[in-house]
């Protein structure tokens, strides 16, 4: 729940963001091969960011396991895909199912434990996937990963072809822009302050009678759910998928971003993956260990501005306080 | 006499380790009563309601609240009976306003949700935040962040949570804790008036606040029941004043 920013702050942003979207659904005609490509990556990662951000800003748990499932979607993709010989809405609809199923289970065991234990138990299990992806090699191509071809989507009488970077762009853009929209609305429902609820103080929230295991459960498979979908679109937009996907360091990714963005909202993970993103080409591009001042970057936010650059904006800064510990 | 019974626990017991934090206590509470529990620290008060809220498994004995078995109960599933509690230490949502607290409170009454419709439109919980923030006179400060307001305005916080789940039973853990006297005034005068809504078990440290509100009184002492009866009785019973002031000294009060 964003406390709502001073009246001409809101307005500005939301202006902002307006233009932004604008700019989104006239992009593959405004941008050059290079930065389509780049802005599809971005609203790829940034829904990742923003599925994390379902169980991280909203629900107040730290998961480094997210990119299971972001490797989950990619590979159900793939191998739907490859083995299966099925249409793209069949792999897709694979890879929803894959994800969520994967993050039933692995919530089951992980929601039962909190705090330091909880974020351990889900490095644990994205250490396990990471390895059985690994291992078993003449499935997922391990390391080397596996490439596959992206049937014609059909779309009614129309037949669209990935491999036209705009159709690609499009189905990217309104996947991510319908998933953005259910999370909306989900953070609006009863379910969303149930979420924050938890992540203020879960004990009260039990003691009113919520059964808060239920409902971190919930929003560990509705993030799984999302993170999966992010991974389908990879799968789709790249044709490829790899072990690599489903390392730890790749959630690590995620957690940044959207704490960067700013956590406990959607719309800030988004913002903090295409900062952060750009900042590291950038400097990437100039300064071989330019890691070295990604991490003081992230530093000095998590100092100066702990709500990320969405707080900033919105006029609550550093003064803490008014979200309470998270 | 056993109809009328809201909650009743029979042989209730809490060992830690070795020791009988709540030693067999049979306790009876009527409908309708405002029940005070008073006694020393560590005569295990706080553990008894520990007990009937579900935080706690007790290592022996049962809990019936109308005349069902909740004993061992996880502690949502009794809040969802109709019990509801404050903790002796302020527990809110202190990130969320006054009125986001008593939403959570009031939204609960229901069993299901529906994930994609918003809950602001849930016209019978909004209507049931605005009777709260009116009964506890916290209109003027609705939408205030609850970390930002004084001890004196979040333990009113954690009153209007409990009573907006509409509780049969309300448990109040020692409400006026750390309130000038002024402010523990105004409590007793809530509690007096949450009476007509529901049936109140209130543990006290100040005698005062007890006397002056409660039907009856239980006297903890070394987690069993030591004495019971009304204000009167228990003000003049030599017993309660010896182990009562006894453990005031000692405590250096």
């Amino acid at each position: 729940m964003a406390r709502p920013a001073p009246g001409g702050r809101l307005r500005a942003i939301q202006i902002a963001g307006g233009v932004v979207l604008l700019f989104l659904c006239a992009a593959p005609y405004l941008l050059g091969t290079y930065f389509r490509v780049f802005v599809t990556e971005m609203l790829i990662w940034g829904l990742f960011a923003m599925a994390f951000d379902i169980i991280y800003g909203y629900t107040g748990m730290l998961s480094f396991g997210q990119s299971t499932f972001f490797g989950a979607g990619a590979y159900a993709v793939g191998l739907t895909l490859v083995h299966a010989g099925s249409g793209v809405w069949l792999a897709l609809g694979a890879a929803l199912l894959v994800s969520l199923v994967l993050a039933a289970v692995i919530g089951y065991f992980a929601v039962k434990v909190s705090g330091h234990y909880f974020v351990i138990i889900t490095v644990v299990f994205s250490l396990v996937f990471f390895r059985l992806t690994l291992q078993y090699k003449a499935v997922t191509g391990g390391d080397d990963g596996l490439s596959f071809q992206i049937p014609a989507l059909n779309v009614g009488p129309l037949a669209l072809s990935f491999y036209n970077p705009v159709v690609n762009y499009y189905f990217v853009f309104a996947v991510v822009l319908l998933s953005f929209l259910v999370c909306f609305l989900v953070m609006q429902s009863p379910w969303g302050r149930i979420f924050v609820s938890i992540r203020e103080n879960e004990h009260r929230a039990r003691l009113i009678g919520y059964n808060v295991e239920r409902y971190k459960l919930l929003a560990f498979m509705l993030s799984g759910l999302f993170a999966g979908v992010a991974g389908a679109l990879y799968a789709l937009t790249f044709r490829y998928s790899n072990a690599a996907l489903l390392h730890w360091t790749v959630s690590g990714q995620g957690v940044l971003w959207a704490i960067v963005g700013g956590a406990g909202t959607l719309v800030g993970p988004f913002l903090g993956t295409g900062l952060m993103v750009s900042f590291t080409d950038y400097i990437g591009f100039w300064f071989e260990n330019y890691q070295i001042l990604v991490g003081a970057v992230i530093i000095l936010m998590v100092i100066v501005a702990p709500r990320g650059i969405l707080g900033v904006l919105m006029g609550e800064g550093g003064k803490g306080g008014t979200s309470g510990g998270r | 006499m056993a109809a009328d019974l809201l909650l009743e626990t029979r042989g209730l017991s809490k060992a830690f380790g070795g020791l009988m934090a709540v030693d067999r206590v049979d306790f009876a509470l009527a409908r309708e009563e405002l029940r005070a529990v008073i006694g020393p620290n560590g005569a295990g008060k706080t553990t008894f309601f520990n007990l009937i809220s579900g935080l706690l498994r007790p290592t022996a004995g049962h809990i019936l609240f109308r005349g069902e078995d909740i004993t061992g109960l996880p502690s949502h599933r009794v809040a969802r009976t109709g019990i509801a509690r404050t903790l002796q230490m302020t527990s809110i949502f202190a990130g969320m306003t006054v009125r986001e607290n008593i939403w959570m409170a009031a939204q609960r009454r229901r069993r299901f949700y529906n994930p994609l419709m918003p809950a602001s439109r849930m016209a019978d919980v909004r209507q049931r935040v605005d009777e709260v923030l009116g009964l506890l006179r916290l209109v003027d400060i609705a939408d205030e962040v609850a970390a930002n307001l004084s001890h004196g305005h979040q333990r009113l916080i954690e009153i209007g949570i409990a009573i907006s789940t509409n509780p049969q039973l309300l448990l109040l853990d020692e409400p006026t804790s750390g309130l000038s006297a002024e402010e523990s005034a105004e409590v007793a005068a809530l509690v007096k008036h949450l009476r007509r809504l529901c049936t109140i078990i209130l543990v006290e440290h100040k005698m005062d606040v007890v006397m002056g509100i409660a039907d009856r009184v239980t006297v903890f002492a070394e987690g069993r029941v030591f004495a019971e009866g009304s204000p009167e009785e228990i003000s003049n019973h030599r017993g309660v004043q010896e182990i009562y002031l006894g453990a005031r000294d000692a405590s250096g009060r």
